[in-house]
């Protein structure tokens, strides 16, 4: 498990730019969920609108909204297919996302229709990890500004 | 840089939300500039993106009262808005130089336009909680983004100048009567209007706009130019309340979290204190703290704000309180024991049918 900069990011998983996850399962199954970073930026998950099961989905589109507090946020699809199964869990309590990003709180899984091409774009090791710095870096600012801005 | 400045009178909540949304898409897309919606509403009550409305309101006093219904794309809870309250729209650019890149940043982003407007009458105002403006410890803004459409970063805002409280809380569903009754008190307590901390200065919601548009003028360091819609952007406008604000498949009818309510109270040795919530899914959409306890009511509404929208899960309610230095907030009342009854009161709800 990956530690950086204080946020969780497993070895086994490959990761997508707009913050979601991609584990490969048995078969041709694919589980998607939210990164610990991105949880953490959110805050306290109210809500997650999901894609329905049998969707198809593109890869770097939207097919779902995230919300937390007075604050909604896309759901991208990491690769493109067919929404096999939505965690209806999350519709009870979203905030298992918070809680266990990378096991309960998973979003859903899919069947990819293009995985071959498509594969490449994900990030894996060291790789995901120097894109995740510089996300957390810019975030990072971005609060500092907030609270420059706050105290004005 | 130019922007764009449409300024409204009253509108239906059709008509202003259609117009929010219209404005944020051709942000997303390219085709405008950044824009700042200045408007007011007609009677109408509206619901965050993700609530139940029958669940939210009492629709047959909204009915009776002739208050209009209906959802915006921003998240949150429910709003009263009447042509007191100054409604505001922008729409950004999301890497718009001055926009922090972060979700905190941008809601002090905002909160700090705000402050400066209002510092223009006088009044200081301060972020609260996660996403509210208060002046004085009272809640005077409301605050919410969107930024689930590529490229573009969406505020909507309602300031208050006055407010009727007596008929928020009729069209409001409640956790209990008791709230109820003793919710003109409460509520008038925990937040406060331009017209009652300058009572004597007869302020027009003309000029809170004037204020508000130089604030953010000085703050973005750009013009806005007063304009209106496209003839291609009145065009989609004139969809989207086909497509939406004036379809109840839409206002009524989005998937939203189960909501349940209920109250818990225990003795304390800091005296009665009662916790009444309001639970949409695992998280807390809004709570009421009464009793006879000791306080400061600037304490009190700190903590409420604090919980509001915050996981159910003990930690994370402990985690939020502690950070917050809230177990001073009630004087001879520990901070366990405020777990315990918001706990309590989370069960009871669980208890109840799904509304």
């Amino acid at each position: 498990m990956a530690d950086v900069k204080g946020y969780k990011m497993p070895d086994d998983l490959f990761y997508h730019k707009d913050f979601s996850w991609v584990r490969f399962e048995e078969g041709d199954i694919v589980r998607v969920g939210l990164l610990d970073f991105a949880q953490a930026e959110a805050g306290d998950i109210t809500y997650v609108d999901m894609p329905f099961e049998g969707d198809a989905v593109q890869a770097n589109e939207t097919c779902g909204k995230v919300q937390s507090a007075k604050w909604i946020g896309k759901l991208v699809a990491p690769l493109s297919g067919e929404i096999v199964e939505v965690n209806y869990e999350l519709e009870g309590d979203a905030t298992l996302i918070n809680r266990d990003c990378y096991g309960d709180g998973w979003i859903f899984t899919m069947r990819p229709s293009d995985l071959e091409s498509e594969k490449a774009a994900l990030m894996q090791g060291a790789a995901a990890a120097a894109w995740l710095e510089k996300e957390i870096a810019a975030v990072e600012q971005g609060k500092a500004e907030g609270k420059s801005y706050a105290q004005e | 840089m130019n922007s764009r400045l449409i300024l409204n009178g009253a509108l239906s909540s059709a008509e202003g939300l259609a117009i929010d949304e219209t404005i944020c898409e051709s942000a997303a897309q390219g085709v405008a500039p950044p824009t700042l919606h200045l408007y007011h509403y007609k009677p109408c009550v509206i619901i965050g993106r993700y609530q139940n409305a029958a669940a939210s309101l009492r629709l047959d006093r909204c009915e009776m009262r002739g208050i209009e219904v209906n959802r915006r794309i921003t998240g949150g809870g429910t709003v009263f808005m009447t042509p007191d309250q100054m409604a505001f729209g922008l729409a950004l650019p999301s890497n718009f130089p001055s926009l922090p890149k972060s979700i905190q940043g941008s809601f002090e982003f905002l909160a700090a336009i705000f402050a400066r407007a209002l510092s223009e009458f006088g009044l200081q105002a301060e972020f609260m909680g996660k996403n509210d403006l208060a002046v004085g410890g009272k809640k005077i803004a409301g605050l919410a983004i969107s930024q689930d459409m590529d490229g573009v970063t969406f505020f909507h805002s309602s300031l208050l100048l006055d407010f009727d409280i007596e008929t928020m809380l009729d069209i409001l569903n409640l956790p209990t009567q008791r709230m109820l009754d003793r919710g003109i008190s409460c509520f008038g307590d925990r937040m406060t209007t331009i017209r009652r901390e300058l009572p004597k200065r007869g302020i027009a919601l003309s000029q809170l706009q004037e204020a508000v548009a130089r604030a953010l003028r000085l703050s973005l360091g750009m013009d806005f130019l007063q304009g209106d819609l496209t003839e291609r952007e009145k065009e989609r406008m004139a969809h989207l309340r086909r497509e939406r604000y004036d379809n109840d498949e839409w206002i009524y009818r989005t998937r939203a979290p189960k909501r349940r309510m209920a109250s818990a109270e225990r003795k304390t040795p800091g005296g009665l204190l009662q916790v009444h919530l309001c639970a949409a899914g695992g998280a807390i959409e809004c709570i009421l703290v009464t009793g006879d306890y000791f306080s400061r009511t600037r304490d009190i509404a700190r903590l409420e704000s604090l919980l509001k929208w915050t996981s159910l899960d003990r930690a994370s309610l402990e985690g939020r309180l502690a950070e917050s230095g809230a177990d001073r907030f009630i004087h001879q009342v520990d901070l366990p024991v405020i777990l315990d009854l918001i706990q309590d009161a989370a069960k009871n709800a669980n208890g109840l049918a799904d509304l």
